[in-house]
């Protein structure tokens, strides 16, 4: 009875996550027809109010609506986030399978390299790959992808080692089966679920990466209002507009809090012991 | 020796093993795993390969359909003749086509052979839609004529469970017909009933026989159960260490055993005479020798009660003691 009442808190705490998370991700979406204001029209005469009925939550330097800007920066942060995070795991979980199923000079050269870019602090080779490459939206979602990419490698390699082992695999291969097809039926398959739960877990990493970036000014650049950006842009007034750089750091841990609700969960779901 | 070897089989026996010599190379040495082994098999016919764990059983078979892992397992010489075609000269893209198609394989735990998140029919109809280049549909009504043949219960319904879902003799079944679904020539066995308990093994065993009969593929069976291979089995191999101490027809090994080593398993089996005399039951001395340290000589010379001076420094070559009956000991040569 008692283990029944945890299991149904923590699912509980999960639906919490779920939907803080999609309330994010509909406003996002919707932001066109619910934010009230266009993000970026700048309006002289109105510049740094403070909340008031018109203005939600007050203007910025350029007079332009703080609510409406929030309310954008969701797309972009989000999109980053999702992006980049789909795109390292595709990669990822390529470059893991193969170097977990042959054990050859490509799989040694393979983590090699991870263990290379394992060894950089996320943030600073996230930095790195910013300044490479230049700051922008697809440059600061290539360089989130990077950064994840090790990651990766790393946990579906180890979720192969151990599929591979398995008798069906060795049963799909005295049938005829090339390698190809035992990637795609056998082993994605199997090591799926600890790679997705990891996907949601990193997601959140992932935003805040984007917020630093963009703060520090090697992300999304202004007037492209993502959240990172509303901060970078919204420091330099705070005393007079505290707003404009409260609200976005509230959203921002909404949506970190919300995506690591559903990852402890997800965590729990995989780890047998904690049952 | 090896002239001897094939004098004797038939003409054009389906699969013809020479001078098979699998190597694994360790971290600690190289272990010789096979050591130069001969045997062939006829078409339609059944050979039982016996021998205690670690002799070489299971790597034969896995030489045969070419799955040892590699590294670090090596099959350094020999050839591997099937259908009058050597087919260790075969490319891994070659060697595709052959498995599944002309030998296929039944390993030793049903439970662990299927892939837990694919449904039991999806499975099966992978290898017909590999190999027979049939439809989906087509591959589908193929799997449920399986499942029929085999004597799963409600095929149609089958198709769509997954492993968990059945027992583990209905999974064996299941196993058989994926092997058996594109008419293989060969059929490796590998201990496929060690894992059932005995009512289920008498069911899959006559299920191979009946679909052997139908089918007309050869099966080679490898297992450690004396009576399996009685049942089973037309002729019989003896390893011991990697090489092969005793050939002979079934009947012959089990009325007329000439190597010590066929002497000792034959008098190990437990039977009713012996339990009413409250006899123990007898064993072989000692173990099976490490792989990294044989004996000079005979490599069961350590273990054998008529073992003298020869035996411990020259290794017995395999001679015949009969027409159709060979052993590997210096009692008979």
């Amino acid at each position: 009875m008692r283990i029944n009442n945890k299991i149904i808190k923590k699912n509980l705490t999960m639906g919490i996550g779920i939907l803080m998370l999609l309330g994010v991700v509909i406003v996002s979406i919707l932001a066109p027809w619910v934010s009230p204001y266009d993000p970026d029209k700048v309006d002289i005469l109105h510049r740094i109010e403070s909340s008031s009925a018109t203005h939600f939550l007050g203007t910025d330097l350029l007079g332009r609506d703080i609510f409406s800007r929030i309310i954008f920066g969701g797309r972009y942060s989000l999109f980053v986030g999702f992006i980049s995070i789909g795109t390292s795991m595709i990669l990822g979980v390529f470059f893991g399978i193969i170097a977990g199923y042959y054990s050859g000079k490509i799989s040694k050269l393979i983590m090699w390299i991870t263990d290379i870019l394992l060894s950089f602090p996320l943030i600073i080779f996230g930095a790195m790959v910013g300044m490479i490459f230049g700051p922008g939206i697809r440059n600061t979602i290539l360089a989130i992808a990077i950064a994840f990419l090790p990651r990766f490698v790393r946990i579906s390699r180890a979720a192969v080692l151990s599929v591979k082992e398995e008798v069906f695999i060795a049963a799909a291969k005295s049938i005829g089966m090339s390698d190809f097809r035992i990637f795609r039926i056998h082993l994605l398959p199997n090591i799926s679920s600890s790679i997705i739960v990891m996907a949601v877990i990193w997601l959140s990493d992932a935003i805040t990466m984007e917020v630093a970036l963009s703060f520090i000014g090697l992300g999304v650049q202004p007037p492209t209002p993502s959240w990172g950006t509303l901060l970078n842009d919204n420091m330099r007034f705070f005393l007079m507009q505290p707003m404009g750089v409260i609200w976005p750091c509230i959203v921002i841990a909404w949506t970190v809090q919300a995506l690591n609700l559903i990852g402890d969960r997800f965590r729990d779901i995989l780890d047998p012991k904690m049952r | 020796m090896i002239q001897k070897y094939s004098e004797r089989s038939e003409s054009n026996p389906l699969l013809k093993v020479i001078n098979l010599k699998t190597n694994f190379y360790t971290e600690s040495g190289v272990v010789n795993a096979i050591a130069e082994i001969n045997f062939s098999l006829n078409q339609g016919d059944t050979l039982g390969i016996v021998g205690e764990s670690g002799c070489g059983k299971t790597v034969t078979a896995l030489s045969i359909i070419r799955l040892i892992k590699s590294p670090p397992g090596k099959i350094e010489s020999g050839q591997i003749i099937l259908e009058g075609v050597d087919i260790l000269k075969f490319s891994r893209r070659e060697m595709r086509k052959v498995r599944g198609k002309k030998i296929s394989m039944i390993f030793q735990e049903p439970m662990t052979s299927l892939n837990p998140l694919m449904k039991i029919g999806h499975q099966i109809s992978e290898v017909i839609c590999l190999h027979q280049g049939l439809s989906k549909a087509g591959a589908r009504n193929k799997t449920i004529e399986m499942f029929n043949m085999v004597g799963i219960r409600a095929p149609d319904k089958c198709f769509f469970n997954y492993p968990h879902q059945m027992s583990g003799g209905m999974q064996q079944r299941a196993m058989i017909a994926m092997a058996l679904s594109c008419n293989p020539r060969l059929m490796i066995a590998d201990e496929p009933t060690t894992a059932l308990d005995v009512t289920i093994q008498a069911q899959i065993l006559n299920l191979m026989q009946k679909l052997q009969k139908e089918i007309g593929t050869s099966i080679l069976l490898i297992t450690h159960n004396m009576g399996v291979v009685a049942q089973m089995a037309k002729n019989v191999i003896v390893m011991y260490a990697g090489r092969i101490m005793e050939s002979a027809p079934v009947e012959d090994i089990f009325e007329q055993p000439y190597h010590p080593y066929t002497i000792g398993l034959l008098e190990s089996i437990p039977n009713l005479a012996s339990v009413k005399a409250k006899r123990r039951l007898r064993i072989i001395p000692g173990n099976v020798p490490s792989l990294f340290n044989l004996p000079t000589g005979c490599k069961f010379s350590n273990r054998c009660a008529k073992s003298y001076s020869k035996c411990l420094q020259e290794e017995p070559p395999l001679v015949s003691v009969s027409p159709s009956h060979m052993c590997k000991c210096w009692l008979y040569v």
